[in-house]
């Protein structure tokens, strides 16, 4: 089986004045389809980086990034927009939903990108609210949800479009413990019921528990694997 | 695209004071860009017709030659078949009045003191139907005695000759011969055109007095008075095609060449207008540009998660500038509501402005918002809302996603 997607001796380097910050120094990994991957590691590990690169959010310094067998590293950057709007699916530590949109019209937005149909947006959105059941939120607006609940929709949000990954930054980072917990099973609970690919980066140790593999980054390189299935699954 | 301009107009109220503010400026550019072209419009509309009613007419027929070469004697190129051509211009529905003129300059005296004069010769009830409420037509309807030679004065040259009603004067001037001629004539009243130096130097008689002093049956010109004024080029042309077809040695000039004093009295305003819309222009632009650029430098983290979801650059920069438009279609919309009501308001307060140089008498300030003038300054308000919006909005839109994501 091919994975979906794929980091190949991926070096990310920053620039920080006149000073260059290498953040990620030669990984290479695969992401099959219904992993629940977690990336963990120190802060400055490289976790967000490679999220990033594996989110289309950026391009390496060096290396290549293979999306669904297709070489992504030198597409344009409208190319990659599509990528994103086509197949993946973001969550992001601070929620990060629109403000003036209610919980619906959140959740609607990227059907709005793929100029979706108003019936099947509203199902599709109505089905994606009723996955994390947040219903009867529908019309709230953000600013008048709990944190689990903004969280919940960007879930939601992210799943909408049937996306083949979902991309999550520490989505427990902030969270109490109680809805941390709630946010993982549900996660997990689409990753188990409903085959959803998700990778994480974290430092919640609930996480990592629940992650069917778990990526440890030190210094920009991969320092341990709890699963090596991967590397048959990417080489096979 | 509807989802999207309500996305828009939500973002524009999210921070209402600033936006408040840009409305306000935007409300004040297109109420005063109206207010001002409406004043303007009501100045150049006013200055035509009086100057149609109480000078030019619509269209004045002079001998072809006239505007090409000198006269070597007085009237040498007046019109001579006045009738006929008269017949010819009545006979077009658009021709309301035809009447001839006949100028000439000379001396007056009052036996003691003399002055130059310029002098016209006209028909006075037609000329007086011509004025209508554009000018004073009494003075020139108490030529009213078609036996007798009489006069009214220019206030200034009454004044000099220490002339009044019922007095006789003595008007010389050169015939039609080259001889010297002169008439005694009455002096019936005295009339004011509301320009000063004017009145020192200029009177009125009938035609036939004109012509009598003149020693000719000649005039000068016919003047015709139109329906529509903005008929007027259509009925010059076909006046001047049946007049060519009737081999008559005339030629038909619009009231637009013989009005200089208007050309550049428009002239002045464009410049003045021009130099308005273009201050307005800056301050409506910058206000704009600046509250889009305080919306974006709040929202990059927003922006970025936007791109992350796969919104394009240009959808981005589409998005904002649906925000310019919502902004710029609100404050022109509000604008030209404002300036609709303080039009109206001004056109009923009877606010007399203090007259232009050169003139005695001040005039109404009148405002003419016409439709074209709305649709410019709202198309303009959009149009400048838009533009201010544009390049901040491209410059969000080239933000790494990763920077904008990572924005506090």
């Amino acid at each position: 089986m091919l994975p979906i997607a794929e980091l190949r001796n991926i070096h990310q380097t920053y620039r920080l004045g006149k000073t260059e910050v290498p953040a990620l120094r030669g990984i290479s990994l695969a992401i099959a389809a219904g992993e629940f991957v977690a990336i963990a590691g120190p802060s400055g590990s490289g976790k967000t980086s490679a999220l990033n690169l594996l989110g289309c959010l950026d391009k390496p310094s060096a290396g290549r990034i293979i999306f669904a067998g297709q070489d992504i590293t030198e597409v344009s950057l409208s190319a990659l927009a599509a990528t994103r709007r086509e197949k993946l699916g973001f969550i992001f530590q601070t929620f990060n939903l629109i403000p003036v949109l209610n919980a619906y019209e959140n959740v609607e937005y990227p059907l709005l990108l793929q100029n979706v149909s108003t019936p099947e947006r509203k199902q599709r959105v109505m089905q994606a609210l009723a996955r994390v059941d947040l219903v009867d939120r529908a019309k709230h607006k953000p600013n008048e949800l709990s944190g689990g609940q903004r969280q919940r929709v960007a879930i939601a949000r992210a799943l909408v479009t049937a996306p083949a990954i979902v991309l999550a930054d520490e989505p427990t980072a902030n969270l109490d413990s109680v809805t941390a917990g709630e946010i993982i099973t549900l996660m997990h609970r689409l990753n188990q019921e409903e085959n959803v690919t998700f990778i994480f980066s974290t430092h919640d140790p609930r996480i990592m528990q629940a992650a069917s593999r778990r990526i440890h980054l030190c210094d920009g390189r991969i320092t341990d694997e709890a699963d090596q299935s991967w590397r048959e699954v990417a080489y096979a | 695209m509807l989802k999207f301009m309500q996305l828009a107009s939500r973002n524009v109220f999210r921070n209402k004071r600033r936006t408040l503010i840009s409305l306000l400026v935007i409300i004040f550019g297109a109420s005063a860009l109206s207010l001002a072209g409406g004043f303007v419009l009501f100045t150049y509309w006013g200055l035509r017709e009086s100057t149609i009613h109480s000078q030019t007419g619509h269209l004045q027929i002079y001998h072809r030659d006239y505007f090409n070469r000198e006269e070597e004697k007085n009237l040498e190129l007046g019109i001579d078949n006045l009738q006929t051509i008269r017949e010819i211009a009545l006979v077009n529905m658009e021709v309301n009045l035809a009447t001839p003129r006949l100028d000439f300059t000379g001396l007056i005296s009052n036996g003691d003191k003399s002055a130059v004069f310029v002098g016209q010769g006209l028909d006075p009830e037609p000329e007086a139907q011509m004025m209508g409420l554009f000018g004073r037509p009494e003075s020139i309807l108490a030529l009213n005695n078609v036996t007798e030679d009489e006069v009214v004065l220019g206030a200034g040259l009454a004044q000099s000759l220490n002339a009044k009603t019922g007095d006789y004067l003595t008007l010389m001037s050169t015939t039609a011969d080259g001889a010297l001629n002169a008439l005694d004539v009455l002096v019936k009243g005295v009339f004011t055109t509301g320009i000063s130096e004017v009145d020192k130097r200029f009177l009125k008689v009938r035609t036939v007095t004109a012509q009598r002093l003149a020693n000719t049956k000649r005039v000068r010109n016919l003047v015709l008075l139109l329906g529509h004024t903005e008929k007027t080029e259509s009925v010059r042309q076909e006046l001047q095609t049946q007049f060519d077809r009737a081999g008559l040695p005339v030629v038909v000039k619009m009231w637009l060449e013989m009005a200089p004093y208007y050309r550049s009295v428009v002239a002045l305003y464009n410049a003045i207008f021009g130099f308005l819309v273009f201050v307005i222009f800056v301050i409506v632009l910058g206000s704009t540009a600046n509250t889009i650029i305080m919306s974006i430098s709040e929202r990059v983290q927003e922006i970025g998660t936007l791109m992350a979801m796969g919104t394009s650059r240009r959808k981005l920069v589409q998005m904002f500038l649906y925000e310019g438009l919502v902004l710029g279609w609100l404050g022109a919309v509000s604008g030209l509501a404002l300036a609709g009501v303080l039009s109206w308001w001004i056109n009923h307060a009877e606010i007399m402005m203090p007259p232009p140089p050169g003139w005695d008498r001040g005039y109404r300030l009148g405002i003419r918002l016409e439709p074209w003038l709305v649709a410019v300054v709202f198309g303009l308000m959009l149009v400048t809302a838009v533009i201010s919006t544009l390049a901040p909005a491209i410059r969000a839109a080239r933000m790494k996603i990763i920077d904008a994501l990572g924005h506090i």
